[in-house]
């Protein structure tokens, strides 16, 4: 029944295109689904992982059309951590966001003595790599995507670290141990860390106590929810009944084809997600198509036509990612507009 | 008569304040707006989030929550039509603002307080439980009035009051506990106007009976926690029954639906 770890985390972006260069071109990341919001079908939902698209190294977006850009505030999940191999990788990653005019931290810091560089995506989406060197768990050890054109010794191993910015701190300490079983691991003033299962830094959850700031505002640019991996249905369903019979708000289980799920809120503000490993995101395509084309779930099939003419469509294969020049033209394109 | 037709727009105003304390919503008298009782509401209750709503229905350029053909004289198509938009309006904007919709206190000012009173009495579905009606009066006689057990209500008279008698007012009373409220009234030497006195009475009664507050700390059984002794946690899973939780009565959409997109207007307050 135990949590393993993080499985997936999902935020909203301004622009699919945009981000998927930004996350296959920049960082590496294979794109292996591309598909909708199966709650809004005007949606898309790219799901950005390792090779072969293991829990625990999935970052999946939404582009809701129309939507207002992001007021970052707390009560929200505020920083998606990457995981590189060890504390040298930060060098090459520094040069590489140069090449490529992302916008970064000048140097490293450190949250509870592991180092981290902050960035930022084109819509103020905050990010950061974490350090792997002193991991001892592991969970989420992905291996890099194949076709990726980072090098493989520095590549991104997996998500680290989730921030959470939070303005209550008893309520979201107690759902994270008492109800949910992660175990309080270090605390430094109002930052507290935590981690499932002895996962190491793959199954870490850092929670930052901010009274003085208003709630964030969800729009592009912040995160939309964050989810946690169980091994099997049998798991779920146990944290179904759990979490209701503890009262939580949640939405029962819903079947997403690439995984199942529970969402439920633990505090106000903050979406949590409980999903499965499996069964994964090869069972409708196959490893050379997965991401170049919009695959839909075999419940939205029939309805192809009218899901296709409601997207703008947008390529995405290997070949179709930007030079770091191109990027970088882009991406200056963008902050003059 | 031809059925007017009003914007879904909810005009409204929004002021923040503890996210764990109870909800406070608002509801003007004629040719008010969502702005006029703010005051009031933040020397009831200062830290509490409030969210203050204007009604649609416009009368001569002066706002309202339902028709009337007179004084005293009450369209009640528009009065069931407007109650139900209104009711919808707050839970929209509950959830919007992730308020504690089960602890919100309504406070109304006569034609808010009235359908504020209105609503508690004819919608099984209206948040609030806790009222603060303000020269309200009766504006229809229900054949059958919702379950108020658990509902408190501070209702205040103006003596001097022009607009409602003291009939009227005890026809408001009297259906209020006929669906079983726990009533409390306050009459003054006034007319038809809010007055130091009984807001001072109003904070002494929410205070007194402790409603600013939400309880909502959880009461999770200890044999259900994990804690820091690691004993055994391996519950009995009951997980063979079907997994689509058919009846499914939890209050909850799909969490991966779009945001709801702030379309409507809403009064920019500066904060304490």
């Amino acid at each position: 029944m135990t949590i393993r770890g993080i499985h997936h985390l999902t935020t909203i972006t301004s622009d699919s295109p945009k981000i998927f260069d930004f996350f296959s071109g920049v960082l590496g990341l294979h794109l292996i689904k591309k598909t909708v919001n199966q709650d809004d079908v005007r949606t898309y939902h790219l799901y950005f992982t390792d090779d072969m698209g293991s829990a625990g190294t999935v970052l999946t977006f939404f582009d809701f059309p129309g939507i207002n850009k992001a007021i970052h505030g707390t009560d929200e999940i505020t920083r998606t951590a990457f995981r590189i191999p060890s504390d040298a990788s930060f060098d090459y990653w520094i040069k590489r966001f140069d090449e490529f005019g992302v916008k970064h931290d000048a140097e490293t810091h450190e949250e509870f003595g592991v180092k981290y560089l902050d960035f930022e995506d084109f819509d103020g989406q905050l990010y950061a790599l974490e350090s792997n060197e002193k991991n001892t768990g592991t969970w989420a050890e992905g291996t890099p995507w194949q076709y990726s054109s980072v090098d493989p010794q520095h590549a991104v191993l997996g998500l680290g670290a989730q921030l959470l910015t939070i303005n209550n701190e008893n309520a979201m300490h107690m759902v994270l141990t008492s109800v949910l079983g992660a175990k309080e691991v270090a605390r430094d003033g109002d930052d507290v860390l935590y981690e499932f299962d002895n996962a190491g830094f793959g199954g870490q959850v850092h929670t930052r106590l901010v009274r003085l700031l208003p709630r964030g505002l969800q729009g592009y640019g912040n995160a939309h929810h964050f989810a946690l991996a169980v091994d099997d249905e049998t798991a779920l369903n146990f944290w179904i009944n759990r979490l209701r019979q503890l009262g939580f708000q949640d939405s029962g289980f819903v079947d997403r084809f690439y995984f199942k799920s529970e969402y439920f809120r633990p505090t106000p503000g903050i979406l949590f997600e409980i999903a499965t490993n499996g069964p994964g995101f090869l069972q409708d395509e196959t490893y050379e198509e997965a991401g170049h084309h919009l695959e839909l779930p075999p419940f939205l099939e029939n309805m192809r036509d009218e899901i296709e003419a409601g997207l703008i469509p947008f390529n995405s294969s290997n070949d179709d990612l930007p030079s770091p020049e191109v990027f970088k033209k882009n991406v200056s394109d963008n902050a003059e507009n | 008569m031809a059925k007017k037709k009003y914007k879904n727009t909810i005009r409204h105003a929004y002021v923040s304040g503890d996210p764990d304390l109870a909800p406070i919503l608002l509801l003007h008298g004629t040719g008010g707006d969502e702005t006029d009782l703010l005051e009031i509401a933040e020397f009831l209750a200062p830290e509490n989030p409030k969210i203050s709503i204007r009604g649609r229905v416009s009368e001569n350029g002066m706002n309202r929550y339902f028709e009337r053909y007179e004084e005293g004289e009450f369209n009640l198509e528009s009065l069931h039509a407007e109650t139900d938009w209104l009711v919808d309006a707050v839970h929209e904007l509950a959830k919007r603002y992730e308020l504690h919709e089960e602890a919100m206190i309504m406070m109304g000012f006569s034609n808010g307080a009235n359908i504020g009173a209105h609503a508690m009495m004819a919608r099984e579905d209206t948040p609030w439980k806790t009222a603060l009606l303000f020269h309200a009066m009766s504006v229809e006689r229900l054949e059958e009035i919702q379950d108020l057990t658990d509902t408190r209500v501070f209702a205040s008279f103006g003596e001097f009051d022009p607009i409602i008698s003291e009939t009227n007012f005890d026809m408001l009373t009297e259906d209020l506990r006929k669906g079983g409220t726990l009533l409390s009234t306050f009459a003054i030497k006034t007319s038809h106007t809010m007055s130091q006195p009984e807001m001072q009475a109003a904070k002494l009664w929410l205070d007194a009976n402790d409603l600013l507050d939400v309880d909502d700390e959880p009461e999770w059984p200890a044999s259900m926690m994990y804690g820091e002794d690691e004993h055994d946690h391996h519950h009995h899973d009951e997980h063979d029954h079907d997994h689509h939780h058919e009846e499914d009565d939890h209050d909850w959409h799909y969490p991966d639906g779009q945001p709801a997109e702030d379309e409507d207007e809403v009064a920019k307050l500066p904060e304490d």
